[in-house]
């Protein structure tokens, strides 16, 4: 259940990507046209944002494509620095997104290792979860061969089985749910989900499926272009972002 | 970890932990970098054994250099000087080759840099235990001020750790910076007197001893290692403050502009 206990804190946070269309200038540019182009955009992603997060609660944030749900997850991941406000966060945190968290020349044993240890596994408990983690994910037969020889579907088995094991204290799940793989494999990701996550584990989905969001949600954030629009009761919040939407 | 708190994570003492950590990614870079080679981390050894031999009888046999031992001066000047730019060129490219774990996993980002420069060493540590057998071959002697070898592999640390870390930063707003480096680095590989005794740089350019804190490491480590004695004691000195000082901008320059580094990724 839920406690009075703030794991992370996001106040009054502001963001502004600043994006060089070339990236980064070449020296070519000085000589060739006098000057150094920087011909920036701003893009405002958010908009003096704040709320707390407690322990062992279930946070989704909502809001369409642009209105700043990865932002804020990239900023309690401590990759992206706030332009004004602060955020402060307690505890290991672990993000799943996607095609991300592995290193496609290496094996699936020498990324899981990596990652265990980076998240402050001792070695000897590292190699234990390696084994229950290639296990889970039903991997074993592909656990010496590279990464990206493997099947979309098996890289997500292997992210959210290294999510399920390695014991991270907040979990960020950006627009990734379930374990991928069939009916039965779903299944039983429900099942160690529910036991390893859902019971003593602090969680943030992102997601643009509503019933998701409802399921396993305590409260709800709704962004809309970068500001909090509404945030409170999953059904109250669901229901007033899906009128909006029509 | 909130954005505040980078600047105090980055100059936190070691803990346990943390350097498990770093010994952990260093071992994964230097698997990597041998990663799908026949015969794996064996190249690290043939590699300067090769290069040993080569100088050897070119050196020796085909030039008949006047000085003593001619082949071991260049090949410890050079594996000293591989070190730094060996490491210094991959911390150009080192947190995009990290982009994977900064995006799903809390990390100090000095960390990736530390073992870098780590990684480094490693293959530098192999091809000193070569220089040390050969050395011991062809009859050089050590005397107890050997033991001085640590101090100065950590001046050569500091140094490749905040000359890194600049780069990195330079890296983010200039695209050229690679094959500037490259510039540099050459012009540093001829300054530094791996071809020949460091006092033959000096005299003809003085000022080199202070533009080049190479020059005053590679005839640190020849005192220790091929001539039997310890080492200069006001090089040791001066190479250190400015590694010092590089490692200290390094680190100001990155806790500033990393934010922007990871934004471009």
């Amino acid at each position: 259940m839920v406690d009075n206990k703030v794991v992370a804190e996001v106040r009054n946070v502001s963001k502004t990507y600043t994006v060089l269309p070339t990236g980064t200038f070449a020296i070519k540019d000085i000589f060739l046209k006098g000057k150094i182009p920087f011909r920036t955009r701003r893009i405002r992603a958010l908009n003096n944002v704040s709320f707390e997060l407690y322990n062992k609660e279930k946070l989704g944030i909502i809001g369409r494509n642009g209105s700043g749900k990865s932002t804020i997850v990239n900023l309690i991941m401590g990759a992206l620095k706030p332009d004004t406000g602060t955020v402060t966060t307690d505890g290991k945190i672990m993000k799943l997104e996607t095609g991300a968290g592995f290193d496609n020349e290496m094996n699936a044993r020498q990324n899981v290792m990596l990652n265990s240890s980076l998240m402050g596994l001792p070695k000897s408990t590292a190699e234990k979860r390696y084994r229950e983690i290639v296990e889970f994910a039903e991997l074993e037969e592909y656990a010496d061969l590279p990464i990206k020889h493997l099947s979309k579907g098996m890289k997500s088995r292997l992210a959210f089985a290294s999510a399920m094991y390695m014991e991270p204290d907040i979990v960020l799940l950006d627009e990734f749910f379930g374990g991928g793989g069939d009916a039965r494999f779903k299944k039983k990701s429900d099942e160690v989900f529910k036991e390893r996550i859902l019971q003593d584990k602090t969680l943030i989905i992102v997601s643009h499926s509503l019933p998701i969001i409802e399921q396993y949600c305590d409260r709800v954030l709704w962004l809309d272009k970068g500001l909090v629009k509404m945030v409170g009761d999953p059904k109250e919040v669901t229901s007033a972002y899906s009128q909006d939407n029509r | 970890m909130s954005s505040s708190k980078l600047s105090k994570q980055i100059i936190l003492a070691f803990n346990g932990p943390r350097l498990e950590r770093i010994l952990a990614l260093a071992q994964y870079d230097y698997t990597k970098r041998y990663h799908g080679s026949h015969l794996g981390m064996i190249w690290a050894l043939i590699k300067p054994i090769f290069q040993l031999t080569v100088y050897y009888f070119i050196f020796t046999g085909v030039f008949g250099a006047s000085e003593d031992n001619y082949a071991l001066l260049i090949f410890l000047g050079l594996i000293t000087w591989m070190l730094f730019s060996e490491s210094t060129n991959r911390s150009m490219t080192v947190l995009k080759s990290k982009a994977f774990l900064i995006k799903t996993i809390q990390v100090n980002p000095v960390d990736f840099f530390i073992s870098n420069v780590l990684t480094a060493f490693v293959g530098f540590g192999l091809a000193l235990a070569i220089y040390i057998v050969a050395s011991l071959v062809m009859g050089v002697g050590y005397s107890w001020q050997v033991i001085y070898l640590p101090f100065l592999l950590l001046t050569i640390f500091i140094l490749c750790l905040g000359v890194s870390l600049i780069l990195a930063v330079l890296n983010i707003y200039f695209q050229d910076i690679e094959q500037l480096w490259s510039m540099v680095a050459m012009f540093g590989m001829w300054t530094s007197g791996v071809f020949g005794r460091s006092e033959v740089f000096i005299q003809a350019f003085p000022l080199l001893r202070y533009i080049n804190p190479f020059l005053a490491i590679i005839s640190n480590m020849r005192n220790i290692l091929l001539y039997s004695s310890g080492p200069n004691w006001n090089d040791y000195a001066y190479t250190t403050i400015y590694a010092i000082t590089i490692l200290i901008v390094g680190l100001v320059l990155f806790d500033r502009n990393y934010f922007q580094a990871l934004e471009r990724l």
